[in-house]
């Protein structure tokens, strides 16, 4: 039994994003007078739809049709988080496709999701990115947490097999303002980094 | 090197350990573009340099996924270059137009080049960068090459086939040895033509599909180079993946479950791949990986869970159309249609013309929800 429970929170794979400052305004609900955040949007973006729209639907395992212009269906999962009281506490998350003309899918109203809001989102600063993390268990539940570069880099804190694609992709070439984005599936060995780098 | 690789990938690290080269040969579909997969990821972790589980997520833990612990692993002394931390790994895919100059080295035109500067310049090849990268101290390098067979290999290699044999490598810290081979290239550095031979941690591991009627064979002379690792179609990777367990007796009439339905497929497809071996030879078998996908049709309702076997079984009809390509009876014996059940969709019937027998096959044009049971049935119907 315990080793049942043990297999289920074992990794099965990881959609990474880096949080640039206006993304961060999105969490926090401050985006609205700041342009270079998107202005009111406070939609978290998840570009190169063709590399990662088969793993986005694993996290998001749902389908519900939409009333939107491309009349995509939208995508619906859980997010899941430990509470300040430490209770595990479960809450809908929507992934919308992409609009007819913007190649992204979206995760909107970041702000109103609970599970963004359990502790401070880190500040980014140079040699300091912070990543959104989405975790997906082998039990199929889906865990974001923040993370900060500095503590991917500290020797022995996380696993290699994790860290090491981060780091990667973090260090990768990409057109500035491109955030680094991608995802790492341990249980088919397959990764994708919006950035150049060789593996 | 994670404990949870599978069998295929643990013996491929261990051919490579032990011969350098290793030449993965198999059917489409079994597994030979994972399994490269798979070693990358597992060379890059050697035995003692990282976890060996899989590691698991914290949810109270600010570092959600520290390292796995650490277990011993007994593979540790068969693990290529385990003692090198420097590790690296170098993808190529050969195919028709692959050249010398693109894998060891070669003059190229140069591009973007500044006023004044040379009009050519030396391209540092696959194999090349490889090998340097592998010449470090504590350097190792993987080179996988896909598809060996769709490009021009032994052209490629050039005089390097010579060299890339273990027992004609360098010696672990590089110095030359008596059994050392050399050959000629022209040196990306200094543009002179140079003598090179390839270090003791370049390990070379490619694929190729034996059956790929397109493509020449290569010859025994550069075979003899590589150790071979063959995979085969596995039925017990097909039936893990649908969740089923060991073969169950006669098939319904009409499937009751999705189980019933994937249980078809399996009988099926074993029964297919019995006769392409019967007809045209094991090497033509379809592999397990064509039924298999991202989607899990176990979790589905039937007539979805159909819809996504008219997609694999498609491939594996476009196979047996291929393999056995003008050869009518063939494809009809295949698909059981020469003297099996009176329920098998696809029928051979017999013609003449200008006074020769014809033979037409007659059946669906495609897969479909409403027909793909009763087919699969019928191809796993016993023949006769």
């Amino acid at each position: 039994m315990a080793e049942a429970e043990a297999a289920s929170q074992q990794v099965a794979r990881l959609v990474f994003k880096e949080i640039l400052d206006g993304d961060r305004k999105k969490f926090l609900a401050k985006s609205n007078a700041d342009a270079k955040a998107g202005g009111g949007a406070r939609d978290l973006r998840f570009g190169s739809v063709d590399q990662v729209k088969d793993t986005l639907k694993q996290l998001f395992p749902e389908t519900e049709q939409t009333k939107n212009k491309a009349g995509n269906a939208q995508f619906k999962g859980l997010f899941n988080w430990i509470d300040q009281s430490g209770r595990h506490q479960q809450e809908t998350a929507l992934l919308k496709p992409p609009y007819l003309k913007r190649s992204e899918f979206r995760i909107a109203q970041v702000h109103k999701y609970a599970c963004f809001q359990v502790r401070p989102i880190p500040k980014a600063s140079a040699g300091n990115r912070v990543l959104l993390l989405l975790i997906q268990r082998y039990d199929g539940s889906v865990w974001p947490h923040f993370v900060e570069e500095a503590s991917l880099r500290t020797p022995d804190a996380w696993d290699e097999s994790v860290s090491k694609p981060l780091l990667e992709c973090l260090d990768a070439k990409r057109a500035k303002k491109v955030a680094a984005m991608g995802f790492i599936d341990l249980s088919n060995y397959k990764r994708f980094c919006n950035g150049k780098q060789c593996i | 090197m994670a404990n949870n690789v599978s069998d295929a990938c643990k013996q491929a690290l261990r051919l490579l350990a032990r011969s350098r080269n290793v030449l993965v040969s198999g059917p489409p579909g079994a597994g030979k573009s994972k399994l490269l997969a798979e070693v990358a990821l597992a060379f890059l972790s050697p035995p003692g340099q990282q976890s060996n589980a899989v590691p698991k997520h914290d949810p109270n833990n600010l570092i959600p996924i520290p390292p796995a612990k650490k277990v011993p692993d007994s593979l540790s002394q068969q693990f290529p270059g385990a003692s090198k931390t420097d590790r690296k790994v170098f993808r190529t895919v050969f195919h028709q137009n692959s050249k010398y100059r693109d894998f060891v080295s070669g003059i190229t035109p140069a591009v973007n080049k500044q006023a004044g500067a040379p009009d050519f310049t030396i391209v540092k090849g696959t194999l090349y960068r490889a090998s340097e990268h592998a010449k470090g101290a504590s350097g190792a390098a993987l080179l996988i090459i896909d598809e060996i067979n769709r490009g021009p290999a032994v052209q490629a290699f050039g005089g390097a086939i010579v060299a890339i044999e273990a027992d004609k490598r360098l010696a672990s810290n590089g110095a030359r040895r008596a059994e050392t081979q050399f050959f000629e290239m022209l040196d990306p550095m200094s543009g002179d033509v140079i003598e090179y031979a390839l270090p003791h941690d370049l390990y070379i591991l490619a694929a190729m599909n034996q059956a790929d009627a397109s493509v020449e064979p290569l010859d025994v002379a550069f075979l003899r180079r590589w150790e071979p690792l063959r995979l085969e179609p596995d039925e017990a990777a097909l039936r893990a993946f649908y969740g089923l367990g060991s073969s169950t007796n006669a098939l319904p009439n009409v499937p009751a479950s999705v189980n019933d339905a994937l249980e078809a497929s399996v009988s099926a497809w074993v029964a297919v791949n019995a006769q392409i071996a019967l007809g045209r030879g094991p090497e033509f078998q379809i592999g397990h990986g064509v039924l298999m996908s991202d989607v899990k049709p176990q979790v589905l309702g039937l007539n979805d869970a159909l819809g996504t076997l008219c997609v694999g079984w498609a491939k594996v009809r476009a196979h047996v159309e291929e393999v056995f390509f003008g050869d009518t009876r063939g494809i009809a014996a295949v698909l059981n249609a020469l003297d099996g059940p009176a329920f098998n969709p696809f029928k051979l019937t017999e013609t003449t013309f200008a006074d020769d027998l014809r033979f037409r096959l007659e059946g669906p044009t495609n897969f479909e929800e409403d027909n793909i049971y009763t087919a699969l049935r019928a191809f796993a119907n016993p023949r006769g």
